[in-house]
């Protein structure tokens, strides 16, 4: 297990651009995502004048007074304020009537100051654990060429038992993937990201669990798998799926009731609860834990009696 | 000719997923973002105020619509891949060699491709009035039409100077997929517009100037400066592509 772990590690490190690739390119995402997935529930408010009017809790963006109907068509329930010099609100246009967005502004204290919303890690969280979900995919496709090749025939026949073989491989990857893990969430903890209602260490721990339910089910998969396409298949066309309808590109809050109930089948979608909720939704990950190491050893099982 | 190229596009089916996939992506999308925009509903208890509060009665674009719009601008933009891979097929197959008139040829190319494109907006434009009861303007139609001018010059381009199907694709690819990040297809262009640096970001893509004309259009909101800017972006963008594919011809563009 141990020579495994080694030999899986020098050429995972040896290999031109992984390691980097593992740290900077999910930075990246997180930044790119958190941009772009920005589902705030904070409200966003135009203003036309000099100065924003001073308001806790909303967003303000200065506007030219023809974007004002652009504003307001785009961004429903949304408001827009004409100040004065001084920030002082002089008109309301607003999209919808009794508008509770005027209330916020109207009973605002003119020493508020602007108000600053920090990247949520709700926004970005959905995209890393797909990432995790199907990061044993690395080890799948090594092991579908290495039954291909005879690799996996020569471990029989020598003296290494082939699960300590897989499992050595296994750790290898887990390894490299929990040094990027750690990486981003210090990433997480210093970009000032509002981390909700979970803190660092929850967040690692559910990082962790995502990985060895990945690594359970691609050992099934490259056991029963000829083709190393179809991992890159599998991880596409039923993961990504999976984990659209389960917070990936939207928050599951604002999706459609169908959707909702679709979310319930994967995977994602209890992670990623766990994660905004602080708290881990322990029956369903627990279970799919089981299943996981069930799949794992059933696949090593299929692997041992192939010839 | 002509007709070879015609068989060619029905006998492919990357055409017919491509043409309808932006009513099933911007169905799915709307679905999983339609909650949000109504968010901030009015309050049942009167507010009050002493300033003077001006309703808006024009149109609200909600998730459907933003993702409609979205969604057919970065499908028209994907036709770049189609367009790419069909010239760099003759290329491969030795086709391009034995072809005297490479001008007319590309020209060709360019055409069928449009005319594609042609076909797969009338085809969204009428599902979207049908399943999602959005009808569009002739001035939206219009800047819908415009941006397969920019896909299918890309594509042929790409196509002309790529070396084997992998890099096209790539290329291809990384370029679109980027335009339609940036350019509302992975997220509302509400939410990009109102998020901080975003809003500026956005801009890089060509697309977000085109959904800012037909949402400007559909809120019945004069397009002002935008028309000369999407238009000069179109004919600097054509401009260079084509003095590209040019030399490249000039080049011999074998594989």
């Amino acid at each position: 297990m141990e020579q495994a772990f080694k030999f899986t590690f020098k050429i995972l490190r040896n290999t031109k651009g992984f390691i980097p690739s593992m740290i900077i390119m999910p930075v990246i995402m997180i930044l790119l995502v958190s941009m772009t997935l920005a589902y705030s529930d904070v409200p966003v408010v135009g203003y036309i004048g000099e100065k924003a009017p001073s308001a806790a809790n909303v967003k303000m963006l200065k506007l030219e007074a023809d974007e004002k109907d652009y504003f307001l068509g785009l961004s429903q329930g949304t408001l827009v304020v004409k100040t004065d010099k001084e920030g002082n609100p002089l008109q309301y246009y607003s999209t919808v009537s009794n508008n509770p967005l005027i209330e916020m502004i109207e009973n605002s204290n003119s020493t508020d100051e602007s108000f600053n919303e920090k990247p949520k890690l709700s926004y970005s969280v959905g995209i890393i654990l797909f990432k995790l979900l199907t990061a044993a995919g690395l080890l799948a496709t090594v092991l579908i060429s290495e039954k291909g090749n005879g690799i996996i025939l020569r471990v029989k026949n020598s003296k290494t038992k082939l699960s300590s073989y897989i499992l050595g491989k296994s750790l290898a990857i887990i390894f490299v993937y929990e040094v990027a893990n750690f990486l981003i969430l210090l990433f997480y903890k210093f970009a000032g990201f509002d981390l909700g209602k979970s803190n660092i260490f929850q967040i690692g721990v559910l990082f962790t669990i995502t990985l060895f339910i990945s690594t359970g089910l691609y050992i099934f998969l490259s056991a029963i798998m000829k083709n190393e396409g179809y991992i890159w298949t599998i991880s596409t066309g039923i993961i990504f799926p999976l984990g659209l309808f389960s917070g990936i590109l939207f928050p599951v809050e604002y999706m459609a009731d169908w959707m909702k109930l679709v979310a319930r089948i994967s995977p994602l979608y209890y992670l990623q609860n766990s994660v905004i909720n602080g708290k881990i939704d322990a029956v369903p990950i627990l279970l799919m834990c089981m299943i996981s190491t069930i799949l794992g050893v059933y696949g090593i099982r299929l692997l041992s009696k192939q010839r | 000719m002509l007709k070879k190229e015609i068989k060619g596009i029905i006998k492919n089916p990357a055409y017919f997923i491509i043409m309808c996939l932006p009513m099933l992506i911007a169905f799915i999308m709307s679905e999983g973002t339609k909650n949000y925009l109504s968010q901030h509903v009015q309050s049942i208890v009167a507010v009050t105020t002493t300033k003077e509060v001006i309703m808006h009665n024009g149109a609200l674009l909600n998730s459907k619509v933003q993702f409609a719009v979205s969604e057919l601008n970065f499908m028209l933009m994907m036709c770049a891949i189609l367009a790419g891979l069909s010239i760099f097929e003759e290329r491969k197959l030795h086709v391009w060699e034995r072809i005297v008139g490479k001008g007319n040829f590309i020209l060709l190319k360019f055409f069928i491709h449009y005319a594609f494109s042609i076909v797969m907006i009338t085809f969204n434009l009428i599902g979207f009035s049908i399943f999602f009861d959005i009808n569009f303007p002739i001035g939206s139609v219009c800047v819908f039409l415009s941006i397969p001018i920019i896909s299918v010059v890309l594509g042929l381009f790409v196509g002309l100077s790529s070396g084997n199907r992998a890099m096209l694709s790539n290329t291809i690819l990384t370029i679109v997929m980027l335009m339609g990040y940036f350019g509302g297809a992975l997220s509302l262009t509400s939410v990009l517009s109102n998020t901080k640096f975003m809003n500026v970001f956005m801009y890089l893509s060509p697309l977000t100037m085109a959904n800012r004309l037909i949402f400007k259009n559909l809120v019945h909101v004069n397009w002002g400066n935008d028309l000369w800017i999407w238009s000069l972006a179109i004919f600097v963008f054509v401009t260079i592509f084509v003095s590209l594919i040019g030399r490249r011809v000039k080049n011999g563009a074998s594989i």
